[in-house]
């Protein structure tokens, strides 16, 4: 077998290195992701991540806070809608009153198939079926 | 055969129209002809909220203890234009004798005291929100907005953007009007 070279050593050890950091790294992380999937309520086709008004400021400084408390990814998202509804999920959950939402783009493609099929075969019977061996 | 061809023509047609009374209905939704949606908090309760006062020597805000009877809570700053154009809407309705209460937003203490010493001060209590925490609380989307409370602690209405005299005379008024005595 041969020796790793000393560099790859060095790289698979660097995240004991870092320690604190690298703790603080998946902070930023979390908040991050967290800030990609909720709205900014001022600027509102912006997340919170890429928002510079002070309000998502606000927010991203709350969710931080509430990382570094510990608390869940579920809970911080929850706290926020329960505070500004579903608005603030740029991902409109799942549930009746968005069904159309999520399931009409799939319905319209199954009435395109089926429409699709019951023309086509009607072509191909008006064309004296071709493909239907019994027919030749 | 004609009748399908009609439908093959006419259910797109339909689609369309039927999505843009739905979008149409859903814009009509919105808060006082903002973008703002409907408030998350609305029908909920007045989230406990406790401020010091703007004004050293007077009391701050304590919404807990606001419960029993009705009231106006609203949301400004004096670096905020709407702000001012609203302020009369807000003396007109504590002339009214009702009981308005502000919150007091990311502001400069100094810059909102000399703003009201100024305009007049509607407000029996200011809080000051330094970090705009409360304003999350109240799941505001700006400055100025306004809420009305009901005597359970219950957020009745909720407006977004300045107040205007016709908002006072549809809504508030009538409003707080049952809110002060709902069997009338």
């Amino acid at each position: 077998m041969r020796a790793l070279p000393p560099v790859v050593g060095i790289v698979l050890l660097l995240p004991a290195l870092a320690g604190p950091a690298g703790a603080a790294a998946d902070t930023d992380a979390r908040v991050r992701a967290l800030a990609a999937e909720l709205r900014c309520v001022v600027c509102q086709n912006q997340s919170l991540l890429d928002s510079d008004a002070d309000l998502a400021k606000d927010m991203r400084a709350l969710i931080r806070e509430r990382v570094d408390a510990g608390e869940p990814d579920e809970a911080i998202v929850a706290f926020l809608v329960e505070r500004y509804g579903d608005f603030i999920l740029l991902q409109p959950p799942f549930k009746p009153a968005t069904w159309v939402l999520w399931l009409g783009p799939l319905a319209f493609l199954v009435l395109a198939l089926a429409l699709a099929r019951t023309r086509l075969r009607r072509a191909r019977a008006a064309r004296g079926r071709p493909d239907d061996p019994d027919a030749a | 055969m004609n009748a399908r061809r009609f439908l093959l023509y006419a259910l797109p047609a339909v689609a369309v129209l039927a999505l843009a009374a739905m979008f149409a209905g859903r814009l009509a939704t919105l808060d006082g002809g903002t973008d703002v949606p409907p408030s998350a908090r609305l029908d909920q309760a007045m989230p406990p909220l406790r401020l010091e006062a703007l004004h050293p020597g007077k009391p701050g805000l304590d919404t807990e203890a606001l419960r029993g009877a009705p009231y106006v809570l609203n949301v400004w700053a004096e670096w905020c234009g709407p702000c001012k154009i609203e302020h009369p809407q807000l003396l007109a309705l504590a002339r009214e004798g009702i009981a308005v209460y502000g919150v007091n937003f990311k502001d400069r203490l100094d810059r909102a005291r000399a703003f009201l010493a100024e305009r007049g001060d509607p407000f029996r209590a200011v809080g000051t929100d330094r970090d705009g925490k409360a304003g999350i609380e109240l799941g505001i989307f700006g400055v100025p907005e306004t809420f009305v409370v009901d005597r359970d602690g219950i957020i009745r209405h909720r407006h977004a953007g300045p107040l205007r005299a016709e908002d006072l005379e549809r809504v508030f008024l009538p409003l707080l009007a049952h809110l002060q005595d709902p069997d009338r």
